[in-house]
């Protein structure tokens, strides 16, 4: 049996909080703002409906089968062996996903202040400091977890510093090209929201469990309000040229400049960045092994975790020879793969356990 | 223990990485680049760096200190292809690697301005080192020229341009609005033009700086005229952009003159469209103190105040008339922005003329209504050194 390890809730929430943004507060505002033009700032809103929904499916599946995670209770509903298959599914797509995280953030890293070293050496070392945490446990995670994330938050609010040069005008005519953008726009942050179902791997973990689905929608709500923020930050600052950005927001730390004293504040973002994507690629590394020792019925994960992570690595590089390549993954494939993973499957697993009136409760008794 | 020390051990190599992996760079390995220009040559591409000497060696092979406005730049060219090339055959004539980090300034020479600048944009803009907060600048005549200059005040004539575009006298345009202009409503931006200073008589020929003089006008990607040095103070009016002026204007039948200073100015553009009638008023709501009055009026007069504020209107309106007339009747390019302002305001109509802008840019009847009040009228009330009998008193 694995260690009994218990985090609160609102460890949780501050979890979630960089595992969605660390990532979606450079690639987001770009590729909403490459559909939708000026109106990229409703996307988010318009998305939040899937971050709800992840939430939603997670607790409830949880209400059903306390203790468990999506890997277990799914066996439970459609049976061993289709469960089974899932399960390796989410193995696979977690640990994919664990590979393309971190070549994104390598690839920031490399294409704007490390020019020279090798990728490679960049997701290394992410990778392995992910690992340890991971092999540390949920309780570590969770610690660096609160020492992190408003690390993470706290820089974004020096974009503030940029509102002489904010243009709010930007912003009309306001739907001039209809909803449909809009809607296209809004895909990409639907499936990063949708990352939210993760806390199905995270609430067999709290002490407070019933406070789960409260600090979900909280921390939810946050990188709501968060995302719009920085999008509304971009388009005032770049307009319809945010879209054309390969990283909006680090042009807008770029564009600081305070009383010519305080500049070239990128920097900061860099060590945002860091301890945003350190949080996001430990929680999805923690999720992969851990959904591997469930689905094989393995005893002590720890010892999964090192070779997961060279799986995850050799997930960065492997069919991504170049950076557009990434591009094109995650502004066509990834929505997909994160809608049938995070949204579709669980959704139909609940819709399976409620209409069988599967729990863990029932399972016992029977 | 001995297990144990021998694992922290393992982190040892760790600090290897501390001081940044493969891109560890040494101070003195690097040129700090002030500013760069670009020119054409051939159907080629000159790219000149500005940068500053280290403060050392100027001591070392200056005059010892004892010429105040010791030279501190220095400048190199390269000739390529592209602005990548050429700066590539640059680097191989430098002994240190060039650094962006403090070059704030980007001169287009006259020629290359009239060609196209979109080569080099791309450059500016996609490159990590170049700064989109960079100001943007066009030379009259070649732009290697305006870095050779070295200024008596400030470090390098870089400097002083970056300087003399944060007073706001003149115009400011950074990497980034050039691109948005660009690719903008209008397609169109205006730049500021630069050109060199005389020296003084008793400097040396090169010791001087290059200031700014007039404004580009740039349709698509190239330049396609020049606004006079009059026209352009008419043209950041129409921008909002009027701060720190001092507007000169003569009152009453004797044409005396009255200058009022600092302004300050609101300028809004509001788009109306009636039929087929286009029209574009420009309101202005602009106010300042009187410092100087070589009339015989006394200010204190609320009726001769009020003379003078129209006469004060009369003159920004002037100004205002001027530019937009040259702009919308001789140059025929939105560098004001009327099409921004009508797409957000009527996107429907918007998407008719879209094709066809610059015909209906110049269709546009442009109506400015300004209202102007002198707040103050400085430390006299009378006009200075004028007898009593003299001064009029309403």
């Amino acid at each position: 049996m694995q260690m009994k390890e218990q985090i609160s809730a609102f460890q949780m929430a501050l979890m979630m909080y960089p595992t969605v943004l660390a990532t979606g507060f450079l690639a987001l505002p770009s590729v909403s703002a490459h559909y939708a033009g000026s109106d990229m700032w409703l996307a988010p809103l318009f998305a939040s409906f899937s971050g709800f929904l992840g939430i939603f499916c997670a607790v409830k599946l949880h209400q059903r089968f306390p203790g468990q995670t999506v890997v277990q209770y799914g066996e439970q509903i459609v049976g061993r062996w289709l469960g089974k298959l899932i399960g390796l599914g989410y193995f696979i797509y977690l640990a994919h996903r664990l590979g393309t995280i971190s070549r994104q953030y390598a690839e920031f890293v490399e294409g704007n202040f490390l020019f020279r070293t090798p990728n490679l050496i960049v997701i290394c070392t992410i990778v392995l400091l992910a690992g340890l945490a991971v092999r540390g446990g949920i309780e570590v995670m969770a610690r660096s977890a609160v020492i992190f994330t408003p690390i993470f938050i706290f820089p974004i609010f020096f974009l503030l510093l940029l509102f002489p040069d904010l243009n709010y005008h930007h912003m009309f005519p306001v739907l001039d090209h209809g909803l449909v953008p809009v809607l296209q726009g809004s895909i990409a942050p639907q499936a990063w929201f949708n990352e939210y179902f993760l806390i199905s791997f995270i609430l067999p973990k709290l002490a407070n469990a019933g406070e789960g689905g409260k600090w979900g929608y909280i921390s939810f709500s946050a990188v709501l309000v968060s995302l719009v923020y920085v999008d509304l930050i971009c388009l005032f600052l770049l307009g319809e040229d945010t879209g054309s950005k390969t990283y909006p927001v680090l042009v807008a730390f770029r564009f600081l400049s305070v009383a010519d004293l305080f500049e070239n504040l990128e920097a900061l973002l860099l060590a945002m960045w860091v301890f945003g994507n350190f949080v996001k690629i430990s929680v999805f590394y923690y999720a992969a092994v851990t959904s591997f020792t469930q689905c094989l019925n393995l005893q002590d994960y720890r010892v999964y975790v090192l070779p997961v992570g060279i799986i995850g690595i050799a997930f960065s590089l492997w069919d991504l020879p170049t950076y557009p390549s990434l591009v094109q993954h995650l502004r066509l494939a990834a929505p997909f793969e994160i809608l049938l993973f995070l949204s579709a499957i669980p959704l139909l697993l609940l819709i399976i356990a409620a209409l069988s009136g599967k729990s863990k409760a029932a399972a016992q008794g029977s | 223990m001995i297990a144990r020390l021998m694992r922290l051990s393992l982190l040892l190599p760790l600090f290897a990485l501390l001081s940044g992996c493969w891109d560890r760079i040494e101070l003195n390995d690097l040129l700090l680049v002030t500013a760069l220009a670009f020119d054409q040559e051939k159907g080629q591409v000159v790219t000149t760096v500005q940068f500053l000497l280290p403060r050392s060696q100027t001591a070392v092979g200056g005059t010892g200190g004892g010429s105040p406005a010791a030279k501190q730049t220095s400048v190199r060219a390269g000739k390529g292809y592209n602005v990548a090339d050429a700066l590539s055959k640059l680097q191989r004539k430098l002994p240190r690697k060039l650094f962006w980090g403090q070059c704030k300034v980007f001169i287009f020479g006259e020629e290359l301005a009239k060609s196209g600048i979109r080569d080099e944009l791309d450059f500016l803009i996609r490159h990590p080192q170049p700064r989109e907060r960079s100001y943007m600048f066009v030379s009259r005549g070649k732009a290697a020229d305006m870095l050779e200059v070295y200024p008596p005040l400030e470090r390098s004539s870089a400097e002083v341009l970056r300087e003399l575009s944060d007073m706001r006298i003149g115009y400011k345009v950074t990497l980034q609005e050039l691109n948005m202009k660009l690719k903008g409503e209008s397609r169109a931006v205006a730049l500021p033009l630069v050109s060199i200073l005389q020296p003084n008589k008793t400097a040396d020929p090169f010791q001087t700086i290059s200031y700014i003089h007039g404004t580009a006008i740039f349709h698509k990607d190239r330049k396609v005229g020049d606004l006079s040095e009059k026209v352009s103070q008419g043209l950041l009016w129409l921008l909002n952009e009027v701060n720190e002026f001092t507007v000169t204007f003569p009152i009453g039948d004797s044409n005396r003159l009255v200058s009022i200073s600092p302004i300050k100015a609101k300028v809004k553009l509001i788009p109306y469209i009636k039929g087929d009638q286009w029209t574009m008023t420009v309101r202005v709501e602009a106010q300042g103190d009187m410092v100087e009055n070589d009339s015989n009026w006394n200010p204190t007069s609320e009726k001769l105040l009020d003379q003078m504020d129209r006469a004060f209107e009369k003159e920004v309106k002037r100004y205002i008339d001027l530019a937009a007339n040259d702009i919308q009747h001789r140059l025929k390019t939105d560098v004001i922005g009327f099409g921004t302002a009508y797409h957000r305001k009527y996107p429907k109509h918007w998407k008719q003329v879209e094709d066809r802008w610059d015909e209906q840019f110049q269709q546009i009847k442009v109506v400015t209504k300004v209202h102007a009040r002198i707040l103050r009228t400085g430390n006299v009330s009378n006009p200075g050194g004028l007898p009593e009998e003299e001064i009029k008193q309403k």
